[in-house]
């Protein structure tokens, strides 16, 4: 496969070639070498087009002459509204630039942006590239104002634009539409590399805090919405930080706080901001007087990829202090059953699942309460039982919800009504009175009476004879006769039983170890005499050899026979290598193995005396021969017991 | 013949000695000399089915503080102290009748009755509190978790046994007695958190009305709030004659021993 020279990625593809020339050699002329043979085809040609590409991209890219765009939105505005003044470069970046000088001209931004478009027409390459700065500008009244020419440098080349004017006629309009250009986009930002262009600090009206509330005289008990909300001609990214001050005097319920910042369009000052949510909270006036909702402070970090020129401190804002007074509720026209807390807009209803039912049965109760406000406050009504009925409840349930910019929802209570005996029960409708602070006056809301029905018998539920649904409920089970008092019983596992059960196979395991060590250790003693026996044999049969040698005159050969029983005895019995040792080494060794010292030195000068006998011009006499072997018995005894303190150690 | 004499005068006096211990006890205690366990039982009944409710209740009760709580005793307990309005006794009983039984459905149902209003709110989320092991072991009735692992070790041991026996070294037995020994082990772990439910639960019903909880270990400190029947704390501590106690939601107080007993008979 021959390397291509054009690209300059040609080390990608040499590493191709090498893959491919590893891997076909191997395994050529299989099936599966055909197959990797074409995916590295496959994979050698995208390489190729790849580098191709970004070859004739990098050419193209730089080949391009810059031009340069200046415009505005629109070239006129009425006071206060923003246009946006744009310079845009195409076919290449921008070094540097001259901020414009704007003059009486307010002016925020810049946002910068940019964008490459590559397209390729009949094998010919074409790549697109924009870079563009923005502004938005306004005034504050009517006149002609000049945009002096703004100067570029793209590309080592300087660039130089039109001279542009901005006619501010009339009075201010609101709700203008904005002439605000796209957002920048996070990849494009990525992907320019050139310096930034410079950066300009937002000001401190460029990020407002504001809290808001919807009403600021409120009752006790009524509901006040407590949005705060950033005011922002710049881009925001986040919003963290965010100290709410401790809310005195009122109950408060967390109802909104977005995940993600979405900007509304609104006019705050005849300026044009995007209004984000930050945090809406429900506010319940605990009492009458004025309150003050101190100022919420919140961190807000600005869209630092391209906006602000890399600038990432976030920005700490302040809202104003909002004032609320609080007024009591009228002490006019307060009904018997009001109790505080009970403020909003409410709808009292009852329910039953069912009004006939049999005694013993219980019918579920529902009271719900409905509406707008504080879902903690207002205090249910109790149904009063008559006798022959008996109630077990309640069960307290809440749902709230936030909607059309009220707070609201339902309570339920729950209760369980069982009819003692049987017999027609009238419960009597419930009465709930509240403060409405929309109508500003006391209203009531009552519940019809229910008539409750219970027969003898002991039929299943379902429908009756009669069609009348029965409660479908079951009522208290009762004590079960069928079954003989008992013992209490002991927990199975401070029985006997149990433990016996548990033990026996443990037992039955360790009586297994046990016979298995033991049958182990026979084993083993059994090796170890036998081993004994085979080394005290040996070394007899020796020293009888060197008897033999002795009387036969052949008295060197007879103490080298000494000489090998003993050291035979040492290799076997304490496991040293004695015949690698020298006489001097040996009787060290020895005492190491636990031969004690008088006999380990004797066992050393035996040695050597049998080695300088044996090697003496003047052969050594019969006494002596006798005499070495001799000592050569007590010493074989010694290096036995010494070995036989080892083992039994 | 002296020494035989003083023998039997000894002997003579300490029969006299437990005639008078047995006369007396008998004495203190009429009601267990005269009634069988049995004529208590009819006689609870017979007070529920003549709609004596009351009677119902003390009579069970009696029985169960007896030691005679085997079969449905805790269950009829717990029912008929329902049944007379005692909440705090019929959760108490209820919850004991579970742990014997945890697959007792009517003592799930009346539990759940009990467990409404007030008490339900109080006690939202306590089962999310338990531990694992105290979850687990609510699973599973002592009885069948103690003896389904000492079935499993029995057969995991004659398995070995038999494996041991076994000169052809066959792949079935190891994997039996593989199998044989998850078993057990698995039933271990059961055992051991019922061993923990039942051994180690700190759990106590408030078992009177209104019980004052207070702020200090004597019925001289304050008390902070009333606690209803019927309502399950965990025991943290114990000072003389009361118990501390951390409540549902978490408050810490101080309860009289006797209106706080453990659900567990330890």
């Amino acid at each position: 496969m021959p390397t291509t020279g054009r690209s300059t990625r040609r080390g990608d593809v040499r590493s191709f070639s090498a893959v491919e020339a590893r891997f076909s050699a191997p395994i050529a002329g299989s099936a599966r070498a055909v197959r990797v043979d074409a995916f590295l085809a496959v994979a050698t040609s995208i390489c190729r087009s790849l580098a191709s590409t970004l070859a004739l991209w990098l050419c193209a890219s730089t080949a391009t002459a810059s031009t340069l765009d200046v415009s505005l939105s629109s070239p006129e505005a009425a006071p206060g509204e923003s246009v946006t003044y744009s310079i845009v470069v195409h076919g290449g970046g921008i070094d540097r630039y001259d901020v414009p000088r704007f003059g009486e001209l307010r002016a925020s931004g810049p946002s910068t942006s940019q964008s490459n478009a590559i397209s390729m027409v009949n094998g010919q390459v074409s790549v697109q590239r924009e870079v563009s700065v923005r502004w938005r500008i306004s005034a504050a009244r009517a006149g002609r104002y000049v945009i002096p020419a703004p100067t570029v440098v793209s590309e080592g080349e300087t660039l130089t634009g039109p001279e542009l004017t901005l006619v501010v006629t009339g009075s201010a309009r609101q709700n203008a539409p904005s002439a605000q250009p796209p957002s920048t986009g996070f990849f494009d930002d990525l992907i320019d590399a050139r310096p930034p262009p410079p950066p300009q600090a937002p000001t401190e009206e460029d990020v407002i805090l504001r809290a808001e509330v919807d009403t600021t005289s409120p009752r006790v008990g009524q509901q006040v919405v407590l949005s705060l909300y950033l005011y922002a001609r710049i881009g925001v990214t986040r919003v963290d930080n965010i100290a709410f001050p401790k809310l005195d005097g009122f109950w408060a319920e967390d109802i909104d706080s977005p995940d993600r910042l979405t900007g509304q369009p609104r006019r705050l000052g005849g300026e044009e901001y995007l209004a984000y949510l930050i945090r809406r909270r429900v506010l319940f006036p605990l009492h009458a007087g004025a309150f003050t909702i101190d100022p919420v402070e919140a961190s807000i970090r600005p869209d630092t990829l391209g906006v602000w020129g890399g600038s990432s401190k976030p920005l700490r804002r302040r809202s104003r202090p909002v004032r609320i007074n609080v007024r009591a509720l009228p002490e006019e026209g307060v009904p018997e059953e009001f109790t505080a807390g009970n403020v909003g807009q409410w709808n009292l209803v009852t329910r039953t699942d069912s009004t006939v039912t049999q005694v013993g049965r219980p019918i579920k109760l529902t009271l719900q309460l409905k509406g707008d406000g504080n879902l903690k406050g207002p205090r249910l009504p109790v149904p009063r039982v008559p006798d022959g009925l008996r109630a077990l409840g309640p069960t307290l349930s809440e749902k709230g919800r936030f909607d059309g910019g009220r707070y609201g929802g339902s309570r339920t209570a729950e209760w369980l009504l069982i009819p003692e005996r049987p017999g027609r029960f009238t419960l009597e409708g419930m009465r709930f009175a509240y403060f409405d602070p929309e109508r500003d006056r006391y209203e009531v809301a009552t519940t019809p009476q229910l008539e409750l029905e219970a027969v003898a018998g002991s039929s299943t539920s379902g429908d009756d004879a009669t069609g009348r649904v029965t409660s479908t409920i079951e009522g208290p089970r009762p004590p079960r006769f069928d079954t003989p008092p008992r013992q209490t019983p002991s927990l199975p596992w401070r029985t006997v039983p149990f433990w016996l059960v548990v033990i026996a196979p443990l037992a039955w395991v360790v009586v297994a170890v046990a016979r298995w060590l033991r049958a182990a250790l026979l084993r083993r003693e059994d090796s170890d005499a036998r081993r004994r026996r085979r080394a005290r044999a040996e070394a007899e049969r020796r020293l009888a050899q060197a008897a033999q040698l002795a009387a036969r005159g052949e008295r060197g050969e007879a103490l080298a026979e000494i000489a090998r029983a003993l050291l035979d005895l040492v290799a076997t019995r304490l496991q040293i290598p004695a015949l690698g040792l020298s006489t001097d080494q040996l009787p060290a060794r020895l005492l190491e193995a636990g031969v004690p010292q008088a006999e380990a030195e004797a066992a050393g000068q035996l040695l050597a005396r049998c080695e300088s006998a044996r090697f003496s011009p003047l052969p050594p006499d019969a006494q002596e021969v006798t005499a070495l072997r001799e000592q050569a018995i007590q010493l074989i005894v010694a290096v036995n017991d010494a070995a036989s303190r080892r083992s039994a150690a | 013949m002296t020494r035989s004499g003083s023998t039997s005068r000894h002997r003579s006096m300490w029969a006299y000695v437990l005639m008078v211990i047995c006369v007396v006890s008998l004495g203190v205690n009429p009601a267990a000399a005269q009634e069988s366990p049995e004529a208590q039982s009819a006689r609870a009944v017979a007070a529920w089915q003549a709609g004596d409710l009351n009677a119902a209740a003390d009579g069970w009760r009696v029985l169960v503080s007896e030691g005679h709580a085997g079969g449905d005793g805790w269950y009829n307990a717990g029912a008929a102290a329902l049944a007379a309005g005692r909440r705090g006794e019929a959760v108490l009983f209820l919850e004991r009748a579970l742990r014997a039984d945890p697959s007792d459905v009517d003592a799930v149902h009346n539990l759940a009755l009990l467990r409404t209003g007030r008490l339900a709110t109080l006690e939202a989320g306590i089962e999310t509190r338990a531990g694992f092991a105290e979850k687990l072991g609510a699973r599973v009735a002592p009885t069948t978790a103690a003896w389904l692992f000492a079935a499993t070790w029995l057969l995991t041991a004659v398995l070995l046994w038999r494996l041991r026996r076994d000169a052809t070294g066959s792949v079935r037995l190891r994997l039996l007695v593989a199998a044989a020994l998850v078993t057990a082990v698995t039933s271990l772990g059961l055992l051991g958190c019922s061993v923990v439910r039942h051994e180690r639960s700190n759990e106590a019903v408030v078992v009177r009305d209104d019980a004052p909880l207070r702020e200090g270990p004597s019925a001289d400190f304050r008390s902070t709030q009333a606690l209803p029947g019927g309502l399950r704390v965990r025991l943290v501590g114990r000072s003389a004659d009361h118990v501390r106690v951390t409540l549902p939601d978490g408050g810490l107080g101080w309860l009289a021993a006797t209106e706080a007993p453990l659900i567990g008979l330890r």
